[in-house]
């Protein structure tokens, strides 16, 4: 099986309307997320 | 169980499968077979890698673990999504670039055949004896059910998912893995809810938060740094993202899923899908555990949850003494449920003097219910003395099997089975298409026809079968499966991931540096994995030497002595980020002290 290079057809993302826009989306809705079970810590206990 | 339970299982399992073999009919050859037809939609994609994941021992053990634990095990996950997003900025291109079948191809094109052939290995060694875990987790459930020996179960349940594997490939994986999440997605939401609704209506769900967030149930986030605490926001978002680095970029399993996508955009956004969506179910999973627990508070809980090891109990010569136990377990709960009430009445009441009263006595009770169970656990190695008394993956399965209503039992134990044979599947996959792409077809068997090739993908997916029911057998060694599932990938995963970060970051470094620095470092990883289980049994001989000998080497020994105490309390999760550290640093020093040619 040889490994061969493949012209890529990088899309643009559905939503966003570039990936580095969208990875930023995702990490800040993932500290978001943090945040708010850091709350939800401080709250039950 | 019930005609209607048994109905709703057997109808979905077997609808989900016969369909994922019908669908991939026309596997003809060992493309198609090892790559799929890379038409898969980026939703398919995402459930894809997510089923992977979330094998049988996500439902058994996880619920288990909030039950004992609280919600802390949620941290484990906070670097995935760190980890989705630098796999589509880095990784995923350059695997679309090469058109690769595996993520080991890249490494010959990057270094060499051996660098290669070793992370090939050290994948299959480290899948191997997790897939192995992955059919074990549900066949407890089975051989519970049925009454089956758990040998015979394994068997069953093992040669089910290795026929349609073989069967239809990793397309067959695929397209069964987008109808078994959808089940197990649709099947907790109904759970959640429907223990929500079991919890007593004067208690309600806000009361059930209050007793579980008083008791420490609901603790999700700790910040206190510590290296030998396994779960914490620091190992999580640091070692979690090494871990996951390494599971979904490297792990065959995983890069196989979505290497199946039609584009790199659709694999992209499986991955992000999976990065948002991953901590909110691992959530509701270990929320489904803590629900179960405040249930307990006001239903009896079984004073062991393993019911094969009761009835086994009940039937020997200690079952007096058993019975006696059992009543004084039953004193206990009346009394800590008394205090738990009088808890919540407090908490309500905003009475924080009478609120701390009652709750160091709900505690003291849960202290006192505990060295119960511990009495009985020795009761039951006294019977035998290699008895698994850990029943924390029988928790949520026993409460599905006593409470759950009519046609969700069904349901649960096809979420249990889907989520097992979607893994495994994944796993069997993977094995096969790296054992034929990667060691068969590369350096062993070369230039012979297609048909050859489909053919011995489907005997090596049979033979990874095998080898898995074989590690299956000898899965009850270990303790808790969904730790030792993780334990065995943070075992191999840190070198995998160093030579893949070697090979993405550090342009300069050659294979050879690569291929040792590897070898040295999961020797390392090794002996850190072996000191922290016998950090005891090495310093009683290390402190007799320092006994007996000069004082300089009197000194040498109480030195090594701190080294195996610090290097043995470090948690497993760090030993992904040591791991790809050593090699990195290694190969680093190996190319500097002999310069390699680059070609």
């Amino acid at each position: 099986m040889s490994v061969q290079n493949t012209p890529v057809e990088d899309d643009q993302p559905p939503i966003a309307g570039s990936w580095n826009r969208l990875y930023a989306f995702v990490l800040l809705l993932h500290v978001a997320i943090i945040a708010a079970l850091y709350l939800f810590t401080k709250v039950h206990s | 169980m019930h005609p209607l339970d048994w109905t709703i299982l057997l109808l979905t399992l077997f609808s989900i499968v016969a369909y994922g073999v019908w669908k991939t009919r026309n596997i003809n050859t060992s493309q198609s077979y090892l790559q799929g037809d890379r038409d898969l939609p980026w939703w398919t994609i995402g459930l894809s890698v997510m089923a992977t994941q979330a094998s049988a021992i996500t439902f058994l053990s996880t619920p288990g673990q909030a039950y004992n634990d609280g919600m802390r095990f949620l941290q484990f996950y906070f670097g995935l999504p760190i980890a989705m997003v630098v796999l589509c900025a880095f990784a995923l291109p350059l695997y679309y670039k090469l058109n690769v079948y595996t993520a080991y191809e890249y490494l010959e094109r990057r270094f060499d055949l051996r660098a290669r052939s070793l992370t090939a290995i050290l994948f299959l060694i480290q899948r191997g004896l997790a897939a192995g875990l992955t059919i074990y987790a549900p066949s407890i459930v089975l051989s519970e059910l049925m009454g089956w020996s758990l040998d015979i179960t394994i068997l069953v349940m093992g040669i089910f998912v290795i026929f349609y594997t073989v069967s239809g490939g990793t397309k067959a994986v695929s397209v069964t893995q987008l109808h078994q999440m959808t089940i197990i997605l649709v099947g907790m939401v109904v759970a959640v809810i429907i223990i929500v609704f079991r919890i007593p209506s004067d208690i309600g769900f806000n009361g059930a938060m209050d007793i579980a967030g008083q008791l420490g149930k609901l603790k999700v986030v700790d910040t206190d740094f510590s290296w030998n605490n396994r779960y914490n926001i620091w190992s999580g978002l640091i070692a979690g993202t090494f871990l996951f680095l390494s599971y979904f970029g490297a792990d065959q399993s995983q890069v196989q899923r979505y290497l199946s996508g039609k584009s790199l955009a659709e694999s992209r956004m499986g991955l992000l899908f999976n990065g948002i969506f991953k901590v909110p179910m691992q959530f509701m999973i270990l929320f489904a555990g803590i629900l179960v627990f405040v249930f307990y508070q006001f239903n009896k809980p079984p004073v062991h949850f393993n019911k094969a090891n009761v009835l086994q109990l009940e039937a020997s010569q200690y079952s007096d003494d058993y019975r006696q136990l059992n009543a004084r377990y039953d004193s206990v709960f009346e009394l800590k449920q008394t205090a738990v009430r009088t808890m919540l009445a407090a908490t309500r009441n905003n009475d924080e003097t009478l609120r701390d009263t009652a709750r160091a006595q709900v505690q003291r009770l849960q202290k006192s219910a505990a060295g119960i169970q511990g009495e009985v656990d020795q009761l039951i190695l006294k019977i035998d003395d290699k008895a698994l008394v850990e029943d924390t993956d029988y928790v949520f399965l026993s409460f599905i099997m006593g409470y759950m209503p009519l046609g969700m039992i069904g349901l649960l134990l096809a979420i249990i089975f889907s989520a097992a044979w979607s893994s495994t599947s994944s796993e069997l996959s993977a094995l096969a298409t790296t054992t034929v792409v990667d060691i068969y077809r590369r350096t062993a068997v070369k230039n012979r026809d297609d048909r050859h090739y489909l053919n011995a993908s489907r005997w090596f997916t049979v033979l990874w079968g095998a080898l898995a029911l074989f590690f299956a057998y000898t899965a009850s060694l270990f303790e808790n499966l969904i730790q030792a599932v993780n334990i065995i990938g943070s075992l191999f995963y840190g070198a995998i991931l160093g030579i893949f970060f070697v090979a993405f970051f550090m342009k300069k470094i050659g294979g050879r540096a690569v291929f040792y620095a590897a070898l040295i470092a999961e020797a390392v990883v090794l002996l850190m994995f072996y000191l922290s289980g016998n950090v005891a049994k090495i310093n009683g001989i290390l402190a007799d030497w320092a006994s007996n000998s000069s004082e300089f080497f009197a000194a040498s020994c109480t030195m090594a002595i701190w080294m195996v105490k610090a290097i043995g309390n470090v948690s497993y999760l760090w030993y992904n980020i040591f791991g790809c550290l050593l090699v990195m640093g290694i190969a680093w020093v190996l190319e500097k002290a002999k310069p390699e040619r680059m070609g």
